[in-house]
């Protein structure tokens, strides 16, 4: 029974993420989106671990091994469950699929023309320079953009490599058309 | 992607424990209930975070590609009048639109897009979590 109560309050780290969301999401209007979500990511770990000691943790009798197993069973979990919500946030925050949607669904029928004049590279291009300079991960100097905090560039080039393996290259995409403009 | 990592693994362990209950396979993985779920719902936690990841790859992030080529591009840095050219229509827009097109989210008639039952229930999904949080609709 116990192990049951730790494993639905595990499953509820998305549930809890989302409240602390709800209040953050209102309450630092001015920081982006991705960031108030990885704040309460971060903060919903200490009521979750307060959560788990009351439900199992206090009261097990299992040895301190089978602790330390139980312990780093449910930091995986939350923060997997975590970086789930994070991805689903930001869907609604940065996809392009999802916005395409959201512009035909809202004019009930659209052609090809009249989505690139709603939503187009242009303007593509630039919110994403806009949410990279407020995450600090690039910075702006004598109208060149530099990298800033590389932990962005890090994770592509992670990404980039995981593409590789599966077969799905940046390649054929815009980084080779970068790559080739400016013969990296 | 969700049928396998999901929904797959879920029938297995339904089926396996329906099976070990009936005696039809020998008992091997000593699991209880409660273990069976853990093991569940670990993967299920792992299985979200790789799904949900995926797409990064799949549609080429541009915000990837461009932190990509910063890096590449050491401490000269790349200005905007060159980074316009390379992210057009073509490449960044019409893909997205076929995508939505092969999930069935938005079907193509006489030359408009219309969304699907299925492409409304998304969006309307993502318009009301965007609601409660207080946020205006995602730029994209």
């Amino acid at each position: 029974m116990l192990q049951l109560n730790y494993m639905t309050l595990l499953a509820t780290t998305p549930v809890l993420i989302f409240i602390l969301h709800v209040a953050a999401a209102r309450i630092f209007i001015r920081l982006p989106g991705q960031a108030v979500v990885i704040i309460c990511s971060l903060v919903g770990f200490v009521p979750m671990a307060a959560a788990a000691w009351a439900v199992y943790f206090h009261h097990t009798t299992a040895t301190r091994q089978e602790l330390i197993w139980a312990g780093m069973y449910g930091f995986i979990v939350y923060a997997a469950l975590a970086y789930s919500y994070f991805h689903v946030f930001n869907m609604s925050e940065t996809a392009r699929r999802i916005r395409i949607l959201y512009e035909i669904y809202t004019a009930k029928q659209l052609k090809a023309s009249e989505i690139a004049s709603l939503y187009n590279a242009h303007d593509m291009l630039h919110s994403r320079l806009e949410r990279l300079l407020s995450m600090k991960q690039v910075k702006l100097s004598d109208d060149k953009y530099l990298l800033d905090r590389r932990s962005l560039y890090y994770a592509a080039r992670i990404i980039a490599w995981w593409g590789n393996i599966l077969g799905l290259p940046f390649s054929q995409t815009i980084y080779d058309k970068l790559k080739r403009a400016h013969a990296l | 992607m969700f049928l396998l990592f999901i929904i797959l693994p879920l029938l297995f362990i339904i089926g396996y424990v329906g099976l070990e209950r009936l005696v039809v396979v020998p008992s091997v993985l000593s699991f209880t209930m409660a273990g069976w779920l853990s093991v569940y719902l670990f993967h299920f936690a792992l299985a979200s975070a790789y799904i949900l990841s995926y797409p990064a790859i799949e549609a080429v992030s541009p915000s990837l590609a461009i932190v990509l080529m910063l890096g590449a591009s050491n401490s000269q840095g790349i200005a905007h009048k060159d980074l316009l050219p390379l992210f057009d229509d073509e490449t960044v827009l019409e893909p997205r639109i076929k995508d939505l097109m092969e999930a069935g989210l938005v079907t193509a008639s006489d030359n408009y897009f219309t969304v699907t039952p299925r492409g409304m229930t998304l969006v309307q999904c993502f318009i009301l979590l965007r609601r409660v949080l207080g946020l205006p609709i995602g730029k994209g």
